[in-house]
């Protein structure tokens, strides 16, 4: 894609060796254990696991927003476009988070204020992404200064903009409305333009269809792939649903229980599967080909990840575990490709 | 042989029972857990079990019994504390520390039973509201609205005026005052415990109302009527000691802790201990009762947990 | 054969009421008009979007919410006209398993108490038998032991799940209605879950009414497929049909929106435009007029009945009309 174009710089995320932990009443639950993950300029990358796995966690930690506590980062080190995001000041990271970095949520519902209109929450999106707070019209009377007003309209006027490129229909009448008033998509689309308003390097979309019925969806993973195109925009696609990467991604990590094991081009993945874990998530899916009742699931359930598993965490549930799976802790990353790499002893 | 055997299948049925019970004793642990998180809890409870225990056992060691008569002993009239009088006498020579020990029973019996009676009159009926809806809710909850609209200690002079002052009609009052929060508290749980899949699970299987309601939803909102009526003690024996503050409460010579303030008062502050000691008493009561609702509280709270 | 479920235009209405005497002001028509037949050993599919009904139609059909109007037959006899006594007859027939593992099961029960009530609310079994019917029925649903004596919360959403089915299958019911049974699990656990039901379809006999947003699972699962929209099937086939030969627009839309995990696999996408419209202003002619590609003038006036366009492919649209009868 566009990577291949420019000359060739850094990656735009590289996390190394992430490691993080919440302390809970239970006792240390070890959320992610050493993750690898690398976002290239351009790339569609989706972000799969089962729940627990960490996807979330994962991508959540690029932006800084894991509470701490009970969260901790206890190793590792996370990149965006060459600076190191864990050792910036909170005010570095908003402007980061302002600026560069923009996500969006499975719930629109609970990511729209109830009591604001669309407008003034689309204003005061672009606002801060213009790193205008100043305008935000917090001090009193503010609102009525000149400069003020207009730094307002121009924001307005950028909001319709973007209201209309995230194909809402009659801007001018509905951008009064309140959050109830629009649908689910409608809600995700609204949320899309505010995450758009600051032309981020990243979008980090958590599940954004998950909530949407099939045709909805269809809808938004349509509108993503073209802002894609339009704004030269990286995305990082948290999700469960298989079907959803193959539509729009062209590149794949897959976790489990806090690791990524595997990653590489959508096709070396979905067509070539290398870790038994990736088989048999891929095996779970009903498709076209599967016959009724030959469909495979992974036998046993996600570890407890307070007392995870010793060695591969994936070596209990695993057909094709050795000895030394239990007892190793799981390799680093062993290239296949140039882009498909696996995190497995059966490729030692 | 025999006693050994007994021992090896009593330890048998030890372990069975342990094995079957293991996810009651692990609740209970995490219960006790939360519990002690907070230090005010466990005073608190400490400080209900000992006003238990003086409550029942008071009338057995206090150093006075027969003062909690009509006995009088002008000679000691007002008498500052010490060691014969450890909270001093009263204006007719009695001993204060022997009184507010046996008003202890008076006020925790008295407690308890208005409670009882709210507790029992409130959660059928919001129950029967929440669960019917339609009409039968509409009843009972317009009820209990006009019911609530009564100021409490208004309604209860009215009734100790028309009954005459009495302990036993100052219980009836309360309770009658009483039983409306919990009536609208369980309307309410009810209300939404009923939407639960698990409610339809049960009525998909033929199960019946009573069923439904004892089983299912009952169970469920237990835990907040638990905390509800241990915060609501308190403030019960609070409002039957101003109930024998006016007057309409409990009757001389019967010790009651609102009783004895009112008499103190008039002799205040020179003989200061006469009010204190009753006031010392009522404060660990509801300060009692506060604490272990709280921790109770905790110990409940959904969102604490798994 | 008789259908074991005969369902002829059910219609369930939810009233709203507002103004300050709660009058009556309009109705949610949450299933309008349903005509729905199964057979003894089928797998019924329902397909269909949120909003489109097909929850309340499954809860309908068990009587779990009164039918407004229209009849269900149960092998043969009207349930609706069933009195309370009759009713508790047919639900020993006819039982669900819910979507939201988390939601379905008390959390004040043991799951020995759980999968044991409906035995003792029938009365079938007594003292030990009972817990012996219920280990067998853990152990079916591929449960151990030594879990009758945990609560709800001590187990992953798979394994709530199987409870479930377990809790739904002590009867040994006619007819279950399987409500999203797999929606709220991960795809791993999901296939665990579907083979169990098709294990336990050959095993005890069951007829299967599933009612699923997911095209995929209904595939695996069903037999035969109805698709509904805005309260009304507009489409029901054989499950081959279904996928292959798909008639209304709406199902080929629906079809071609489902991702594939398969990056190969590339269909003309017919992305509709716009979102399902509201139950309770219902417009005139065809639902899906405002939304269909293929809509022409006759849609917005009358609306097209479901009729049999041959080889027990039944569609509703102006576009397939019926095959005459030769």
């Amino acid at each position: 894609m566009l990577s291949s174009l420019l000359p060739s710089e850094g990656p735009l995320v590289k996390i190394r060796d992430l490691r993080l932990n919440f302390n809970t009443f239970d006792g240390v639950s070890k959320v992610l254990a050493g993750v690898n993950l690398t976002v290239e300029k351009g790339d569609v990358l989706g972000l799969v696991g089962e729940t627990g796995c960490g996807k979330t966690m994962t991508a959540l930690s690029i932006p800084r927003l894991i509470p701490c506590p009970p969260g901790e980062i206890v190793g590792g080190e996370i990149l965006f476009e060459g600076e190191d995001v864990l050792a910036k000041s909170e005010d570095e990271m908003r402007e980061l988070r302002a600026s560069r970095i923009a996500m969006i949520f499975q719930d629109p519902t609970t990511n729209l204020n109830p009591v604001f209109t669309i407008e003034e929450q689309m204003i005061d999106a672009i606002l801060c992404r213009m790193g205008e707070q100043s305008a935000l019209g917090l001090t009193p009377f503010s609102r009525w200064q000149g400069s003020v007003r207009e730094k307002r309209t121009e924001a307005r006027h950028k909001a319709v903009e973007m209201l209309k490129r995230v194909g809402i229909s009659q801007v001018e009448d509905r951008i009064g409305s309140y959050p109830h008033e629009f649908s689910g998509g409608m809600r995700q689309r609204v949320l899309i333009a505010m995450a758009m308003a600051g032309q981020p390097h990243l979008l980090i979309a958590d599940e954004p269809t998950t909530a949407l019925d099939v045709s909805i969806q269809a809808q938004i993973l349509r509108l993503v792939k073209e802002l894609v195109d339009e704004f030269h925009l990286s995305v990082l696609l948290i999700t469960h649903n298989l079907g959803v990467v193959a539509k729009i991604c062209n590149k794949v990590a897959v976790m489990y229980a806090g690791r990524v094991v595997e990653t590489g081009t959508i096709r070396e993945i979905f067509k070539a599967p290398k870790h038994p874990y990736t088989v048999g998530l891929l095996n779970a899916i009903p498709t076209r080909a599967s016959r009724r009742g030959e469909l495979q699931g992974i036998p046993g359930s996600i570890p407890n990840l307070l007392s995870p598993p010793a060695g591969c965490r994936f070596h209990p549930r695993c057909a094709h575990a050795m000895p030394q799976c239990a007892a190793d802790p799981a390799p680093g990353m062993i290239p296949l490709t140039r882009t498909h790499q696996v995190v497995c002893h059966l490729f030692d | 042989m025999a006693t050994q055997t007994a021992a090896v299948g009593g330890r048998a049925w030890l372990g069975r029972w342990r094995a079957e019970n293991e996810s009651e004793l692990d609740e209970w642990r995490r219960g006790v857990y939360r519990f002690r998180q907070s230090t005010l809890s466990i005073v608190g409870l400490a400080a209900i079990l000992f006003l238990i225990v003086v409550s029942i056992t008071g009338p057995y060691w206090v150093p006075y019994p027969e003062d909690g008569t009509g006995t009088v002993h002008p000679a000691e009239r007002f008498k500052a504390p010490d060691g014969g009088h450890l909270f001093g006498t009263d204006e007719v020579g009695r001993d204060v520390f022997t009184r507010v020990v046996l008003a202890t029973q008076t006020s925790f019996k008295a407690g308890i039973i208005i409670l009882v009676v709210a507790i029992s009159i409130g959660v059928p009926l919001g129950s029967i509201a929440g669960y019917f809806g339609g009409r039968v809710n509409e009843i009972i909850m317009r009820a209990t609205d006009i019911m609530l609209t009564v100021p409490g200690i208004f309604l209860a002079l009215s009734i100790t005026a028309a009954l005459g002052p009495s302990v036993l009609n100052a219980m009836l009052a309360l309770s009658i005052t009483w039983w409306p929060g919990y009536a609208r508290l369980v309307q309410a749980q009810v209300l939404s415990a009923r939407e639960n899949d698990y409610v339809q699970a049960a009525r998909s299987m033929g199960a019946s109302h009573r069923r439904i309601i004892f089983k299912h939803i009952l169970p469920n909102i237990i835990s907040s009527i638990i905390v509800k009526a241990s915060l609501d003690v308190g403030f019960a024996i609070l409002n039957l000691a101003a109930l024998g503050f006016i007057g309409v409460g409990a009757q001389p010579p019967l010790p009651e802790w609102g009783a004895m303030i009112a008499s103190g008062r008039r002799v205040l502050p020179q003989y200061w201990w006469y009010s204190t000691f009753p006031g010392l008493a009522m404060f660990l009561t509801v300060f009692g009762f506060n604490m272990l609702g709280d921790g109770l509280r905790d110990v409940f709270d959904p969102r604490s947990r798994r | 054969m008789d259908p074991l479920l005969d369902v002829r235009h059910l219609k369930k209405y939810f009233p709203i009421r507002g103004g300050l005497w709660q009058r009556h002001v309009n109705d949610v028509h949450a299933v309008d008009d349903v005509d729905l037949a199964i057979m003894p050993g089928e797998s019924f599919g329902l397909v269909g979007e949120s909003g489109s009904g097909k929850t309340t139609l499954g809860k309908t059909i068990l009587r779990l919410s009164e039918p407004t109007s229209g009849e269900i037959f149960f092998e043969g006899r009207d349930i609706c006209k069933a009195t309370h006594d009759e009713m508790q007859g047919y639900r020993v027939d006819m039982q669900m398993v819910f979507q939201d593992p988390y939601s379905s099961l008390n959390p004040r029960m043991k799951v020995k108490d759980i999968v044991s009530e409906s035995l003792l609310i029938h009365k079938r079994t007594k003292g030990r038998e009972t817990l012996e019917r219920v280990r067998e029925l853990i152990n079916l649903v591929g449960l151990m032991d030594d879990h009758l004596h945990r609560f709800p919360h001590e187990f992953s959403g798979g394994q709530r799940q199987r409870i479930g089915i377990a809790r739904a299958i002590a009867l040994h019911p006619r007819l279950l209605v399987l409500d999203e049974p797999t929606s709220a699990l991960d795809v791993s656990v999901q296939a665990q879950v579907l083979n169990l039901l098709l294990d336990l379809q050959k095993k005890l006999d069951l007829t299967y009414l599933f009612i699923s947003h997911d095209l995929g699972v209904i595939r695996y699962v069903c037999n035969r497929v109805g698709l509904m929209y805005l309260g009304r099937i507009v489409e029901i086939a054989p499950v081959e049909k279904i996928f292959d030969e798909p008639k209304h627009p709406y199902t080929l839309a629906l079809l071609s929106a489902m991702p594939e995990a398969d990056p190969d696999h590339k269909v003309q996408e017919i992305v509709l435009e716009g979102e399902i419209g509201s139950p309770i202003n219902i417009p005139r002619g065809c639902r899906f007029a405002s939304r269909c590609p293929a809509q022409f003038g006759r849609c917005h006036v009358e609306d097209p009945p479901l009729v049999d366009t041959g080889d027990k492919h039944m569609v509703a649209c102006h576009l397939h009309p019926a095959k005459d009868a030769t």
